[in-house]
């Protein structure tokens, strides 16, 4: 018998074993991309009350559709809204906006679109019959975009959009988010 | 006709261990020619004690025997006629008394032994009465010639030891039964029983570096094997623990992280971020006990190679494997045996 060989063999898969039992060991990195994350958003200096795109970054192919929701983060006494995204038209293409369930209520909500290439605005009033207005976190509207060349195109989230209460008086946005959208 | 001659043949053979078994028996240091008196009485021995060992018959001790004759001042090995065997027989009050002789001539051994029955050798030799307050011999008998009731011979050429083993053959022979092989197997097994067992220490390196202890336990250091096997055996069994530990966390912490992508709702966000954030702790401590656990693994193996390489066999040879005290049973005497053994080196 080799003893010697054996004695080889047997050390060299000995080590490959607990490289192995080494290797399965990786630690994952921690990643908190969740765009109505609080505090994963306050780490990007986004804070409340703020609108964010959800997704915040999505990759599609050239020339397929992507819908993208609006969010209204962390407000209090929501009665309307005025929000204007900006997008470049020579990459994407608006299919179209679908109202979200944030402003529902035992009326639906006027819900208005303008689409002014490159920017659309969306003019939302809360109609419930008994309360006045809506607070938390939720979608406010669903935007469809196609996808018109390869390459990345962000989708942002004008300063000028404004929040207003019941009596009218503007809340003051601190967080606008973006939406990067990366076409191969 | 031949089977007429065969079956006589037997029933003689039959006749004579029929006269011997159970019957009282002395033997009489052989006589002796080739080799000294010594040998000739430690021969005599030999014979003696096999014989006692069938257990058939009932062979006074050699001691009773030489201290009887010498106080009737008889020479053993002269003890030839009818008178000598007769005083002997009556003296010692047995059936049968053996002599023999031995030779030896280079590497030929010849023994030659012969029974004779001590009746045989009390008949009278002259008959007489009383005449006239005078003893008168009525009658001479013509005295009868000493003859063996039973003879064998050895004829051997070998070695002492062979003859020997010849010597304890014949006397199961004598009684009609046929030495058990056994015996002579342990016989040699005994002769081998000193043979310094070779300790193969390359053997034992590479045994300990397949499985911690087994290289140490080859070599009879039991405790330090089963030391090494122990240790390793509970570190690796902990180190499997957190790995299976780790495992468990890595999988909650990636459910958690992708449930934690698809909420929508903040307060579930939160919690799932905080649940996939002590996933992750856990997963890293129990990375960092695990890889402690191997290094300790590790050390260990590498701890019970050396050992293996350095430490003195306990045992070197087979004898030193037993016990100092056994206590068996012997199928060939049909009794319990107690035997004991000391260490020489």
């Amino acid at each position: 018998m080799n003893f010697l060989l054996i004695k080889k063999n047997y050390l060299l898969s000995l080590i490959s074993v607990i490289y192995i039992f080494l290797l399965s060991c990786k630690i994952p990195e921690d990643s908190f991309e969740n765009p109505l994350d609080l505090e994963a958003n306050a780490e990007k200096g986004i804070f409340p009350p703020a609108l964010v795109f959800s997704p915040d970054s999505v990759y599609i192919n050239s020339g397929e559709s992507i819908s993208i929701d609006l969010y209204a983060l962390a407000v209090d006494s929501l009665a309307g809204a005025q929000i204007e995204i900006d997008y470049y038209d020579s990459s994407l293409s608006l299919e179209s906006v679908e109202k979200g369930d944030f402003f529902d209520a035992n009326t639906n909500p006027i819900f208005i679109i303008e689409d002014n290439n490159s920017k659309v605005i969306i003019y939302i009033t809360y109609m419930d019959s008994v309360k006045t207005n809506i607070s938390g976190t939720g979608n406010i509207a669903t935007l469809t975009f196609n996808s018109l060349i390869p390459g990345l195109t962000v989708l942002s989230i004008n300063k000028n959009s404004i929040f207003l209460n019941e009596n009218s008086s503007e809340i003051t946005i601190n967080g606008f988010g973006k939406s990067i959208i990366n076409a191969n | 006709m031949h089977r007429q001659a065969l079956y006589i043949f037997l029933i003689n053979i039959s006749f004579v261990f029929a006269q011997i078994n159970g019957k009282s028996i002395a033997i009489l240091d052989f006589d002796n020619n080739g080799i000294n008196k010594m040998e000739s009485i430690a021969l005599t021995n030999i014979f003696n004690d096999e014989l006692t060992k069938t257990d058939v018959v009932s062979v006074i001790d050699r001691k009773i025997v030489k201290e009887n004759l010498l106080e009737q001042d008889i020479d053993q090995t002269k003890c030839k006629n009818l008178g000598c065997i007769s005083e002997v027989g009556a003296s010692l009050n047995v059936q049968f008394i053996i002599d023999g002789f031995i030779q030896k001539n280079k590497n030929s051994f010849n023994l030659e032994i012969n029974i004779y029955k001590v009746f045989d050798a009390m008949k009278p030799l002259i008959v007489t009465s009383l005449v006239n307050g005078e003893v008168v011999v009525r009658k001479k008998m013509k005295e009868p010639k000493l003859t063996a009731i039973k003879t064998k011979k050895i004829n051997y050429k070998g070695t002492t030891d062979g003859f020997i083993d010849e010597i304890k053959v014949m006397a199961w022979e004598l009684v009609g039964l046929i030495r058990p092989e056994e015996k002579v197997q342990q016989n040699k097994q005994i002769a081998n029983v000193e043979t310094v067992v070779n300790i193969d220490r390359y053997g034992t390196v590479l045994r300990s570096t397949l499985v911690p202890g087994l290289g140490q336990m080859y070599i009879g250091e039991k405790t330090w094997g089963w030391l090494w096997m122990g240790a390793e055996t509970i570190v690796g069994a902990l180190a499997i623990s957190e790995f299976n530990s780790y495992k468990s966390a890595l999988n909650n912490h990636n459910a958690y992280q992708n449930e934690y992508l698809l909420s929508k709702d903040p307060l579930t966000i939160d919690l799932l971020r905080i649940k996939a954030q002590e996933s992750r702790k856990s997963m890293i401590k129990a990375d960092e006990q695990m890889t402690s656990f191997l290094y300790a693994l590790g050390g260990i193996w590498m701890a019970n190679i050396i050992h293996a390489l350095v430490v003195k066999p306990k045992n070197p040879t087979l004898v030193m494997n037993k016990p100092a005290f056994n206590l068996a049973y012997n199928d060939i005497l049909k009794q319990p045996e107690l035997r004991f053994s000391i260490k020489l080196d």
